[in-house]
C-alpha cells in the first residue's frame, strides 16, 4: 500500500484512505441487482404482493447488503490490522473508529446504490448509474481549487470521503460526520421507497 | 361517499416534492451541524485530537473576557485557502465553546474596509498575496488571516494563522497574555563564559518575548545565581568550572528550577569523529540521580554515516549487536590516546560501528567492513543505515544493560547475532 512503508508508523490510514473509492465501486456491485434483477425476473410483483410495506422491503434489502459489506470489510481489514499490529504498536481505538466510520460511509453508499437499482431495469445500468453518482460525490472534494469559493465549500462538505477521512481514520468520532452519512442513507432509502411505491401504481 | 384516492400523477408529484424537501433539509441540517454541532469523541489510544489539558487549563484560567478579533478576508478566491479559513473558523468556535463564554469573537474584513485594513496593519497583520484561478483568468488577491488577542489591556498578535499551527500559536499567545509578570530566566552556555552565549541568540530572542533573560556569565567566578531568577537554562555545557556547578546546585537547593541541555558525546560531521564531552556537571547529575549516558543514539532510518569513536582502537572482542546497533566496550579514556583538537583520535584504526541493514549477513570480517566503508563515504546518500553505541567500561567489563554480551546471551537470535571484527 502506497505510503505505508514510507510512513514507518503502524497505522491503517493508507488502507482506510482507499475505502471511499473501494466502496464507491463495491456498493453499486452489491446493490445493482437488488431491484433491477427482481424486476427483470418478474419477482418484484411477488415481493410487493407480500404483506409488507415497500419501506420494509427496502429496509430489508438495505440491511442485507449492509451486513454483507460489513463481512467484506471485516475480512479485508482485520487480517491487515493483525499483520500491522505485529509490525508495531497499532492504535486499535483508531482502527475500530475507522471501521465504524467505514460502516457509516457504506450505509450511505448502499442506500444510493439501492435507489439507482430501483430506477433502472438493467443491472449494468444500475451499477454504472450508482458508480457515477458515488464517484462524482467522492471526487467532489478534488475540485475545490478549481471551483469558486461558495461552490468549493459546498463541494467539500458534499463529499462523503471528506466526512469519513477527516476524523474517523484518526480515531475521532464526530457527530457532524455521522449526521452526514445518516442523512445520505435516509435520503437514499426514502427515494428508493418512493420509486418502489410509485411502481405499485402502474 | 367513497374514499378519495390520489391520482398517480399527484402521488408522483408529492413523492418528488418530499424528496426535494428531504434533500433540502439534509443540506441545511449538514450546514447547521457544521456550524453549530460540536460533539466528538476521541477514541484513539493517546487521545491526540481531544482538547489538550494545557488548552483546557489555559482557557479555564481566564478570569476576564478575552477578545479575539479575527482579521479575515471575507471572500477568499483561492479555493484551498477558503477551506483553510473555514477550518480556522471551526477551530475558533471550538476554542470559544471550550472557554464557556469567556471569549468574545469579533470578525473584521480588511479587504472591504480601509479603516479595518489600517487597524490590521497597525498591529503588524499584513496581507499575503495569493494567486487564484477564476474561470479562465488568474487573479491575485491579498488575503488576511490574522488574529488579535486582547485581555485585560494587553494585546498579542498572530499575523497569519493556518489550521495546522493555530492551536500552538493561539495557546502560546494566550499563555503570554495570562502571565501577570515576566519571570527572570538565567542562561548559561558552553563553558560558562559570554562567548558561547552568542550561539543562542535566537533562543534568547524567543525567550525575551516572554521572560527577562539574564546571561549568567559570572558563575565560574563565584557569583551566585540571582535570587529572582526562577529558571536557569544551561545550554550545551562543557568543561564548566566546579564553582559554576556549585552555584547551580545552590540555586536548585533554594528551590529554583534548572534546565540542562547536555550531551556527553559530540558528533563532528566535518571531522568525521565523535568527541567525548565533559560537561563539568557530572557530580550534579549523579547527585540528582539523573546521570547522562555517554552512548549515542542513532536513527536506524538515517543514512549510513561513518563515525570514528574518540577512544576505541578497534571493535573490542566483547562488542555485541544490540537492538539498534553495536554496543562496544570501549577502552578506558585514561588508557587511550586523547582526542586531538579536531576530535580525531591519533589512531585511525579506532572505530565502533555497525549497520542494522547488514544484520542478516552474519559475521563479517574486518576486510569486508573496509570494502563497505569505501563505498559508503561520509555524507554520501546510501540506503544502508548506521547505528553506533559505545558505553564506558564497567568494572566487570560487561556491556551496558541495553546490549547483550555473548556471555549473557549464549544463543542470540539471528536478528541479534553478535558479530566480531578482528584486526
Amino acid at each position: 500500500v502506497a505510503g505505508f512503508w514510507e510512513g514507518r508508523t503502524a497505522t491503517l490510514d493508507a488502507a482506510f484512505s482507499w475505502l471511499p473509492l473501494f466502496f464507491a465501486l463495491l456498493a453499486p456491485a452489491l446493490t445493482m441487482g437488488a431491484w433491477s434483477a427482481e424486476r427483470r425476473s418478474g419477482t418484484e410483483e411477488l415481493l410487493l404482493a407480500q404483506p409488507l410495506r415497500p419501506g420494509e422491503a427496502v429496509l430489508g434489502k438495505f440491511l442485507a447488503t449492509w451486513l454483507v459489506s460489513a463481512l467484506l470489510l471485516a475480512v479485508a481489514i482485520l487480517p491487515l490490522a493483525l499483520v500491522v499490529a505485529r509490525l508495531g504498536p497499532l492504535d486499535w481505538g483508531a482502527v475500530l473508529c475507522g471501521l465504524f466510520g467505514a460502516m457509516l460511509l457504506c450505509a450511505g453508499f448502499l442506500a444510493v446504490g439501492l435507489c439507482a437499482s430501483a430506477l433502472v431495469t438493467e443491472e449494468l445500468s444500475a451499477f454504472l448509474l450508482a458508480a457515477a453518482i458515488l464517484l462524482g460525490l467522492s471526487s467532489a472534494s478534488l475540485f475545490v481549487r478549481a471551483l469558486p469559493p461558495a461552490l468549493s465549500e459546498l463541494a467539500w462538505y458534499a463529499s462523503p470521503a471528506v466526512h469519513y477521512l477527516d476524523t474517523a481514520t484518526r480515531g475521532v468520532l464526530d457527530a457532524r460526520d455521522g449526521l452526514y452519512h445518516l442523512l445520505l442513507a435516509a435520503l437514499g432509502l426514502y427515494l428508493n421507497t418512493a420509486v418502489v411505491e410509485g411502481r405499485r401504481w402502474r | 361517499m367513497g374514499t378519495h384516492l390520489p391520482t398517480r400523477r399527484a402521488w408522483a408529484f408529492n413523492a418528488w416534492l418530499t424528496a426535494l424537501l428531504l434533500a433540502g433539509i439534509a443540506v441545511v441540517a449538514n450546514r447547521l451541524a457544521e456550524q453549530r454541532l460540536r460533539l466528538s469523541a476521541d477514541l484513539s489510544e493517546e487521545r491526540l485530537f481531544a482538547p489538550s489539558p494545557v488548552a483546557e487549563r489555559l482557557l479555564g484560567s481566564l478570569q476576564d473576557v478575552l477578545q479575539v478579533k479575527a482579521f479575515f478576508t471575507g471572500e477568499v478566491k483561492h479555493g484551498s485557502v477558503q477551506l483553510a479559513k473555514s477550518r480556522l473558523l471551526d477551530q475558533l468556535h471550538e476554542v470559544e465553546d471550550a472557554a464557556r463564554g469567556r471569549i468574545e469573537l469579533v470578525f473584521a474584513d480588511p479587504n472591504t474596509s480601509s479603516e479595518v485594513r489600517l487597524e490590521a496593519e497597525r498591529y503588524g497583520i499584513q496581507p499575503v498575496p495569493l494567486r487564484a484561478v477564476q474561470g479562465t483568468s488568474e487573479l491575485t488577491q491579498e488575503v488576511f488571516l490574522g488574529l488579535l488577542l486582547r485581555y485585560r489591556g494587553r494585546e498579542a498578535v498572530l499575523p497569519f494563522v493556518l489550521p495546522q499551527s493555530f492551536q500552538y500559536g493561539f495557546l502560546s499567545e494566550l499563555a503570554g497574555l495570562l502571565r501577570e509578570d515576566h519571570p527572570a530566566v538565567g542562561l548559561i552556555a558552553g563553558d560558562g563564559g559570554p562567548e558561547e552565549l552568542e550561539d543562542f541568540a535566537d533562543a534568547r530572542k524567543l525567550l525575551a518575548a516572554r521572560y527577562q533573560v539574564r546571561a549568567l556569565a559570572g558563575l565560574a567566578d563565584g557569583e551566585p545565581v540571582p535570587a529572582d531568577v526562577r529558571l536557569v537554562v544551561v545550554a550545551r555545557p562543557h568543561d564548566l568550572h566546579p564553582r559554576a556547578a556549585f552555584a547551580l546546585d545552590q540555586h536548585v537547593q533554594r528551590g529554583g528550577r534548572l534546565l540542562i541541555l547536555a550531551q556527553r558525546a559530540r558528533v563532528d560531521l566535518g571531522a568525521n569523529a565523535v568527541r567525548r564531552v565533559e560537561t563539568g556537571l557530572e557530580p550534579l547529575f549523579d547527585a540528582f540521580g539523573a546521570p547522562v549516558d555517554e552512548r549515542l543514539v542513532f536513527d536506524q532510518d538515517a543514512n549510513w554515516l561513518s563515525i570514528r569513536a574518540w577512544a576505541a582502537r578497534s571493535i573490542p572482542s566483547g562488542s555485541t549487536w544490540a537492538k539498534g546497533g553495536w554496543s562496544a566496550r570501549c577502552p578506558s579514556p585514561a588508557g587511550s590516546p586523547a582526542p586531538t583538537s579536531s576530535g580525531r583520535t591519533p589512531s585511525a584504526s579506532g572505530r565502533c560501528r555497525g549497520s542494522p541493514a547488514r544484520r542478516s549477513s552474519g559475521a563479517r570480517s574486518a576486510r569486508g567492513w573496509s570494502r563497505r566503508r569505501r563505498r559508503c563515504r561520509p555524507g554520501a546518500q546510501s540506503s544502508t543505515r548506521a547505528a553506533w553505541s559505545c558505553s564506558p567500561p564497567s568494572p566487570a567489563g560487561r556491556a551496558t544493560s541495553r546490549s547483550r554480551s555473548p556471555a549473557a546471551s549464549p544463543r542470540p537470535s539471528p536478528r541479534a547475532r553478535p558479530r566480531r571484527a578482528t584486526r
